[in-house]
């Protein structure tokens, strides 16, 4: 791991086979990142209290990577964060109880954050158990075959707030809903309010409260391009516009 | 929006609530309701028909069939999102113990399970699964996503 921060609490747990070959490391992490860094598919990422990408700050997380977060962590992103997994060696985001014997709780963590002015990308990642998985204020990442399941408040929860002009995040080829079926209900899909123009393109949107939620104030709306997508099985409606 | 399938959602398919302008009218033409009949369709979507404070909701021309499988992937019939053991634990159950694991509701119709389309859920798609899953051999057939 390359790191030039300096507040990271850090703690090394090593795990070895029977035979004495390291398996795996368990990295244990809070505090910010103010330089270039770089987590790795190698190490397992214990998040042990919030993790901050400052403004000069850049994160890389590379595919098969795991990141696990204990319960009221999240990672906040005010520079740039970058997690390019690919099809077959994902890299996962998910509660720390999300392990075999574990019983993770939706909601139990806060998820990944993309702050005012902040940049990302995650391409095949997999995001659960999170309030919102990923929250979007004023900042315009890009969201492309993600799986995101096991929320609370939102999938995705974006907030342009009066950012002129509109943020534009782009979504792409993503999964969005809930898998255990006692969440059905729980949650929405996609949140967007205020001036945001949303790109949401061949995704999967199903078993949640509501599928895509647009929220506008009285001159402050959202605007949306939605194609190629299913929206299914929602508990009250596929989409819903409404205006303050 | 358009090209999307809107389908099997609780109350509403689309509910557009009242906004500043209603005059607006929102440009939903080009999806698939689940339904290719104006009136049931009407019955899907709250709009200014149904309060005169709400914007319109322009649904029409409207796709009549779907344009996806009802799963995201051709043979992920338990609608996981991927193609896995646990997709093979279900064909095995299924086909030979005749138990339907599928979570409920079924995100994908049992006809997705059909991966060498023959038209029949048997012993030969488990071993297509087996071959996909262990093996990393495809043989899967393209299913009607591709059509």
């Amino acid at each position: 791991m390359n790191t030039r921060s300096r507040a990271f609490a850090v703690g090394l747990v090593l795990s070895f086979l029977a035979f004495g070959q390291p398996l795996s490391a368990t990295i244990k992490i809070s505090g910010t990142i103010s330089g270039d860094t770089t987590w790795t598919s190698a190490d397992t990422i214990n998040v042990i209290g919030n993790v901050d990408i400052t403004s000069s700050g850049q994160l890389t997380i590379q595919a098969g990577a795991i990141i696990l977060f204990d319960a009221g962590t999240g990672l906040y992103v005010d520079g740039r964060l970058t997690g390019d997994g690919e099809s077959g060696d994902r890299i996962v985001f998910t509660s720390s109880a999300d392990t075999p014997g574990g019983s993770p709780l939706a909601g139990s963590w806060y998820g990944v954050n993309f702050l005012t002015g902040s940049d990302g990308l995650l391409r095949n990642c997999d995001l659960r158990y999170a309030t919102n998985c990923v929250y979007i204020y004023r900042s315009s990442p890009e969201l492309d075959s993600c799986v995101i399941e096991g929320f609370l408040g939102a999938g995705i929860n974006i907030d342009g707030y009066t950012s002129n002009p509109p943020i534009a995040p782009v979504i792409g080829g993503c999964v969005i809903g809930q898998n255990d079926p006692g969440l059905r209900g729980t949650g929405n899909g996609i949140f967007a309010q205020r001036k945001v123009d949303l790109t949401v393109s061949g995704c999967t949107i199903r078993n949640c409260r509501i599928g895509m939620e647009f929220y506008a104030n009285i001159s402050l709306a959202p605007h949306f391009q939605v194609s190629n997508c299913t929206i299914s099985n929602h508990a009250l409606h596929g989409i819903y516009t409404h205006a303050g | 929006m358009q090209g999307c399938d809107i389908v099997n959602n609780g109350e509403y398919a689309y509910y557009a609530s009242s906004c500043s302008d209603p005059g607006t009218v929102i440009n939903a033409e080009q999806n698939w309701w689940g339904v290719a009949d104006s009136a049931s369709i009407e019955a899907m979507v709250y709009h200014r028909h149904d309060y005169s404070s709400s914007p319109e909701v322009d649904y029409i021309p409207f796709a009549e069939s779907p344009f996806h499988c009802d799963c995201g992937i051709w043979g992920d019939v338990t609608g996981d999102g991927t193609i896995n053991p646990q997709d093979v634990t279900f064909m095995v159950q299924y086909v030979y113990m005749t138990n339907d694991i599928r979570v409920q509701p079924p995100d994908c119709p049992l006809e997705a399970s059909d991966v060498n389309c023959d038209g029949k859920v048997n012993p030969q798609d488990v071993t297509y699964y087996v071959q996909y899953v262990y093996m990393i051999n495809d043989l899967f057939c393209d299913g009607p996503c591709a059509q």
